[in-house]
């Protein structure tokens, strides 16, 4: 309810819910107030002007105008009413009765196919001719246009519901040997309501608009009786002498109309709205310097907030990353841990509601440095980073030859020709190991099979042969024989060029494979860092307790849980993130810890190792 | 329990067919658990839709005990698919999400012909049982993280008494500390019930956590199966070797040696002549000219414990002869 109440707290909203509640209390009340000034001839008093007591003139025949306006807001709405909803109403039964065919295809289609040309026929023509045949009359015109608006809400619902029914709770609903019905109306029908209640609103608004124009041209009411249309039409007449007997009755129209309408609008978009709010402050950038040529990044405390509806959250909180020349750097952790959104810092692609702060961040310049004006600075940072993403399916543009997307990077940034770029990216397909590079250049991604997809999309990040690749967990969506491929690429090219990689992942052993050194990520901090090496003996709890529910080929022993789940990163704890899961878990844990160093390369955010350190014996932490 | 009979699924595919599974047997060991693994597109995600009865079957025939399930229609068969329960790989799209926890479980609950109070009750047994607690009950699936969303999706399949249980990569889509606990809880309540349960996953080392036997599939066919001991530890099919050996692991196996594969897994609707996987093998005609039966001759799963459909299995195949080849 109350979800409900916030969508109506604009003020246009607020408006359009005044208008409505104002026409229904017309459509009330109206009859007993202003029944007899409507429908009394006084010829005494026929085409009056507008004057207080009649705002809107009086008619030919000496009627009030505005009294015949606000007497016909009733049976006008509730023809609008009946047509709409009706139609909704219909149009969600067939629609659901469509998708429902899997089994006979054929009729489906032709059931389809009927709805779809029924479509092509304005609704406003459809309308008129039923209602000529049906014979001019306020129901034929209802009639009609319900008719009218059917196609329309009929499609909305068969295309909702055909996607319903594949959904695996619909599959499991008919695993329990349920009834047809009964599956329609738990399962379809209300995942179903949100769209068919905004789509009926919208629905009344037309028909509102419908059932007047049908009036207006003598094919809906009839008189003695009268609606919005009829009262209209008989104003036009005399449109320049007194317009107002026009222009009143085309008022309650459209504006009635345009509230209905409006507040439909607002229903749906608070199905889907997405609050776009903007960062709290400046973001930190990367520094270029011309010094220690071994080291390709350096950040120190890097943090990264994003502005929210329910306030600021950080997923990253301080966290140091030093990358060498030719290093394999694994940034590893579960989803939440901050890893992702730790390298798209780095690669400076966070969308603007990010705010990303850090103590120090350089990355090392060729001697003449980094250019001033931004424009060129975001070239020079797109020739210094290479960013290879998940999902090769959807960051390739299946409407694009491959060739174009691989060379796209280096036509914009460093301002190549056509055939120059076209060259490039041969040579670059050529060096992920794409057999015939030359052909394949001209192909579409569907074109190749999902491993290769991957190596094109390897080659467009590498193709400014960049000092630092990030790569961001690009085997995950692979099978296993594939990824092995794309791991053994990765490496070939590391040692070919002495390019550095970033490589994140959620899987422990993929990490140990491919890289030299291992950042384990929990909570947006790093709580260990250690030689890829040593992987197999880590010292962190969590490490620990990651590498024991980790299942693997050799071992059928029973998997160990770690109880709880991972943090939300809007409510990090003060002290260790890890502290609520930690089977060591002490008073000492609810204050912040940093790394300390507990080996060559190793170092440990944990109280345990840093006791350990303390009393520099060479006692191990407890398992 | 359940068993499959020289089963294939053909699909349509533009204007030809092709089959997405091609004459498989399989059979689930009453209280046991079968794993089914292989890569995108050799159908096991198909074999195990087609034992569900979300697909038909165009040939062969689905066993549920005694009675042929994929012979079964209208009133018969929806009373039988009770006694088949699916756990699904995302938990996101498998609650509905309008209903209520409790309404989710008590009406799956309610399908053995328990009574309304009777159904409730189970349900709060299968809340507190799975760890979720009575208070998940009037609670709506979106207020559930993945791994809890997943127990809730076993609860519910619980919940129909069923005979087995098909598990189509139930933990492909949760983090590995949440995965472990999934697969713990899977497996006690399978000791509680006795429930079989066939468990589909592109990972090896996850189905060797919880199958005493497995299955390997390519392009439709099954290569091998075997206890999971013998096929993990000692595999017969080279393919079945490939996969363990890309298999990443945490300070490598010491001494492995790697069968490297050709080329990617090839298009389903271009099946290759004779052994499919003879454009990829490392020990077939692809490696060795003279093995031209490879590429001619369809092999058959042996008989035994242990089954392979090859020409040249690696126990039989000497040692010297792969490694000259690598």
């Amino acid at each position: 309810m109350r979800n409900l109440l916030g969508t109506f707290r604009s003020v246009p909203s607020i408006a359009a819910l005044i208008v409505l509640v104002l026409i229904l209390f017309a459509a009330i009340f109206g009859e007993p107030l202003f029944g007899d000034a409507a429908r009394n001839p006084d010829v005494l008093n026929a085409e009056l002007g507008p004057s207080l007591a009649q705002p809107f003139g009086t008619d030919q025949l000496g009627r009030d105008v505005f009294a015949r306006t606000v007497v016909s807001a009733g049976p006008t709405l509730l023809r609008a009413l009946l047509s709409g909803l009706g139609a909704a109403a219909v149009g969600t039964v067939l629609g659901v009765a469509i998708s429902l065919q899997r089994g006979r295809p054929r009729l489906q289609s032709l059931a389809q196919r009927v709805l779809e040309t029924s479509l092509a026929f304005p609704a406003l023509l459809t309308a008129i001719f039923v209602t000529a045949v049906l014979g001019s009359s306020g129901s034929a015109a209802t009639i009609g246009i319900g008719l009218a608006l059917i196609p329309g809400l009929a499609r909305l619902a068969q295309s909702m519901s055909a996607s319903i029914v594949e959904r695996d709770f619909v599959r499991a609903a008919e695993q329990l040997g349920l009834r047809r019905p009964k599956i329609l109306f738990r399962e379809v029908v209300p995942n179903l309501a949100e769209t068919m209640v905004t789509a009926a609103a919208s629905a009344t608004a037309l028909a509102l608009i419908a059932v007047s124009a049908l009036s207006f041209l003598q094919l809906g009411v009839q008189a003695p009786d009268f609606d919005w249309g009829t009262v209209l039409a008989a104003g036009l007449s005399r449109i320049y002498s007194a317009p107002w007997a026009a222009l009143g009755p085309a008022a309650f129209i459209t504006v009635t109309g345009a509230s209905i309408a409006y507040l439909a609008d607002a229903i749906g978009r608070r199905a889907n709205r997405r609050a776009v709010i903007a960062a709290t402050g400046p973001s930190a950038r990367p520094e270029a310097v011309t010094g220690d040529d071994d080291i390709v990044l350096d950040v120190r405390g890097l943090s990264v907030s994003f502005a929210t509806p329910m306030g600021e959250v950080t997923p990253v909180r301080g966290v140091d990353l030093t990358v060498r020349r030719g290093e394999i750097v694994g940034i590893v952790g579960e989803s939440g841990s901050g890893k992702s959104v730790t390298s798209m810092a780095i690669a400076e692609l966070l969308p603007p509601n990010a705010r990303v702060r850090a103590d120090r961040w350089t990355m090392v310049a060729p001697a003449e440095g980094e250019p001033a004006d931004a424009a060129s600075r975001r070239r020079w940072m797109a020739q210094r980073i290479g960013v290879v993403f998940q999902d090769a399916m959807t960051s390739l543009n299946p409407a694009m030859r491959v060739g174009r997307q691989i060379s796209e990077s280096a036509r914009v940034h460093r301002g190549l020709g056509r055939s120059e770029a076209q060259a490039l990216a041969v040579e670059r397909l050529g060096e992920v190991r794409v057999a015939a590079p030359e052909l394949r250049v001209g192909q579409f991604p569907h074109e190749f099979s999902g491993g290769m997809r991957q190596r094109v999309v390897i080659a467009t990040g590498m193709i400014n042969h960049p000092d630092l690749l990030i790569a961001d967990e690009p085997t995950t969506a692979l099978d296993v024989t594939v990824q092995d491929e794309v791991l053994a690429l990765l490496r070939h090219l590391n040692r070919q060029d002495g390019s550095s990689i970033v490589f994140i992942s959620h899987d422990l052993a993929v990490v140990s494979e491919l890289c030299d050194r291992v950042l384990v990520m929990y909570g947006g901090t790093i709580v260990e860092e250690l030689p890829a090496d040593q992987l197999a003996e880590p010292q962190h709890p969590y490490t620990r307790a990651l590498l024991a529910a980790s299942p693997t080929l050799d071992t059928v022993q029973h998997l160990a849980a770690i109880p709880g789940n991972p943090p939300d990163p809007a409510m990090y704890p003060p002290g260790c993130p890890f502290a609520p899961r930690c089977p060591h878990v002490s008073d000492r844990c609810a204050e912040p810890v940093s790394l300390v160093s507990v080996g060559t390369g190793h170092r440990v955010a944990c109280v345990l190792a840093a006791d350990d350190r303390a009393d520099s014996s060479d006692v191990e932490v407890p398992a | 329990m359940l068993r499959l009979d020289d089963v294939t699924v053909r699909f349509r595919a533009g204007r030809g067919w092709f089959d997405a599974v091609r004459g498989v047997d399989l059979e689930v060991p009453p209280g046991g658990t079968l794993g089914l693994v292989g890569e995108s597109g050799s159908g096991k995600s198909t074999v195990a839709k087609a034992a569900a009865g979300f697909v038909p079957v165009t040939a062969g025939r689905v066993f549920l005990g005694d009675m042929e399930l994929s012979a079964q229609r209208g009133r018969a068969l929806r009373s039988a698919r009770r006694r088949l329960q699916v756990v699904f790989q995302d938990p996101y799209a498998s609650l509905n999400p309008r209903r209520s926890v409790g309404e989710i479980i008590t009406q799956a609950a309610s399908t053995t012909g328990r009574t309304r109070v009777e159904s409730e009750r189970r349900t709060h047994e299968l809340l507190d049982r799975t760890g979720l607690g009575a208070r998940a009950f009037h609670r709506y699936p979106h207020e559930f993280s993945g791994g809890q969303r997943q127990r809730i999706a076993i609860a519910r399949a619980l919940a129909a008494d069923p005979e087995v249980i098909i598990a189509d990569e139930p933990t492909s889509a949760l983090d590995v500390s949440v995965q472990a606990a999934v697969l713990e809880l899977l497996r006690e309540l399978q000791e509680e019930t006795g429930v079989s349960m066939l468990f589909i996953s592109h990972n090896l080392a996850v189905v060797r956590a919880v199958a005493q036997r497995v299955a390997v599939m390519y392009l439709g066919r099954i290569v091998e199966i075997g206890p999971s001991d013998q096929v993990f530890s000692s595999p017969e099919h080279p393919y079945t070797r490939t996969l363990l050996d890309a298999v990443p692991e945490i300070g490598g196996r010491p001494g492995r040696t790697r069968l490297a594969l050709g080329d990617d897994i090839p298009d389903p609707r271009f099946r290759p002549s004779g052994c499919s996987f003879h454009t990829r093998c490392p020990v077939g005609v692809r490696c060795d000219p003279e093995r031209t039966v490879c590429s001619d001759e369809e092999p058959t799963l042996t008989l035994g414990d242990h089954m392979v459909a090859c020409h040249f299995p690696l126990s039989v195949t000497s040692r010297s002869a792969v490694n000259g080849i690598e």
